[in-house]
Parts: structure tokens; sequence; C-alpha cells
């Protein structure tokens, strides 16, 4: 979780130990309102946002980023789609595509879709992590996964798999 | 009612968590089943989806859990508030 919202991993992995460090101190206030894993997550979601703020005076957001919530968002327009076997995630590129399609989406959007689609929590958990409703976590997740699409899609098609080299 | 090509869109998200309301998830479905760029929407976000998810795309760095440990374990024991200083000969 932490890798996909810093920018190197080394810094990645601070705040992931940070996190953990975090959790272990405040064991103690653990209550089980929710699963552990969704206070581990909430834990390094606000390390990772306290690290992003840091860092927000050198950071620019994206000029022609979409306005909160408002506005449409078009997918990229296929005729047909050759299925992405995982077995492409074997290669660098295809890691690095996703990872940096990930990382342009801005930070409402990315979190919403990191503790959804990655995280595999539930609406409700997210809606709760994040402190939005769940009208929110729907529109933002649908958005999010729109743009991954849009960016992702066209150059995913060109790596799709012509010589069979990922079926032998 | 009939779906239009943008209307289909909306829904790809929910469509995909099927969240969507019976009657309107049928809608969809009947537009996917003659609309091949909708379907192809559709299959390249959920293809997307379960690359973005595995774990490789996000791999671990080696050596990550050892070195967490070893930070657990100076937290246990206290360590962190007691910085060890270079020995000076």
């Amino acid at each position: 979780m932490a890798m996909s919202f810093v920018k190197n991993e080394t810094e990645a992995e601070d705040v992931a130990q940070e996190a953990f460090l975090k959790a272990f101190r405040n064991l103690a206030n653990f209550r089980g309102e929710s699963k552990f894993s969704t206070w581990l997550i909430s834990i390094t979601l606000n390390e990772a946002r306290r690290r992003l703020r840091r860092q927000s005076t050198v950071r620019m957001e994206s000029l022609d980023e979409p306005p909160e919530e408002g506005g449409k968002i078009s997918p990229a327009l296929l005729r047909d789609w050759r299925e992405i076997p995982s077995e492409a995630l074997e290669r660098k590129e295809v890691r690095s595509l996703l990872q940096e399609a990930i990382g342009h989406l801005s930070p409402m959007y990315r979190e919403v879709l990191v503790m959804r689609d990655i995280e595999d929590l539930s609406t409700e958990e997210t809606a709760g992590t994040l402190a939005i409703s769940i009208s929110s976590v729907k529109v933002r997740l649908h958005r999010a996964r729109i743009m991954l699409q849009k960016e992702l899609a066209p150059k995913l098609k060109l790596e799709s798999p012509k010589k069979r080299r990922w079926f032998s | 009612m009939i779906l239009e090509c943008k209307h289909v869109w909306d829904y790809i998200s929910e469509f995909l968590d099927d969240s969507l309301p019976p009657e309107t998830r049928e809608l969809v479905q009947k537009h996917l089943e003659n609309c091949e760029i909708c379907s192809a929407i559709l299959d390249s976000t959920r293809n997307i989806l379960v690359l973005t998810a595995d774990d490789r795309v996000f791999e671990l760095p080696a050596g990550y859990s050892e070195r967490l440990h070893a930070r657990l374990a100076r937290e246990i024991h206290g360590a962190n508030s007691r910085p060890e200083k270079p020995t000076q000969n």
C-alpha cells in the first residue's frame, strides 16, 4: 500500500515501518471496532499522507487533474480486447506501466482504488477509513477505474501477446 | 428503455462490483451483448483491475521483513530511545 503512495521504494519502506511502529505503540488503543488489517491500513494511509504533505511544496499537481467528483470521465474506446494474462507481470515494463498509472491518479482517487481494489476493503470499510460517504467511495472508485482503463488500455494493448511467448 | 454507450460507461464500475439494481444490470447486460466497444471497455477495465491487484505490481523489496523485524525488536527493547553512538578511540 505504501508503495502505491510514495514514489520510491526506500521511502515506501519507511512509511510502512513507521506505520507498524505506530500500530505497535498504539496497540492498546485498538478496540476491535474494525478489522486489525483495516486499522493498520488507516495508520499507513495517515503516515503516507503526512509524508506527501511534507513534500507538497515540491510536488506539482497535474494540470489536467479532473475536478472533485465532477465532470465526465470517458474510457479509452476499443473495438476488441485481448486479455493480458497475469504472466505478463513477470515483465518489468508491464509492472512499471501499472505503477505509473496508479501514481498518475490524484490522491483522492488513488486512496479509494488502493483500498478497494488492491487491499480489498469493502465500500463501507473504505468510507469509514477515509471518513467519506459510501456514495463518494463509489463515485471516486468508478472514476479511478475508468482513468486507469483510459491510460492503460491503449498501452497494454501494445503489450498484448502476439508471439505466444507468454503461453509457451 | 435502451441505454446509449455513454450511459453504460457510467455503470461499468458498479457492474463489475455486481452492485447495480437488477433491472439496470439487465439493461447494461443487453447493451453489452450487442456492443463490441462497450464489451471491450468492460473487459479491459476488468482485466486491468485484476492485473493491478496482483502482488507482483508492488513487490516488497528484498530484505524488507528482516529490516522490519529488526526495527520492531529495537522498539520492543527500548533501543530507540538510546541511539547508539559510534565508539571513539
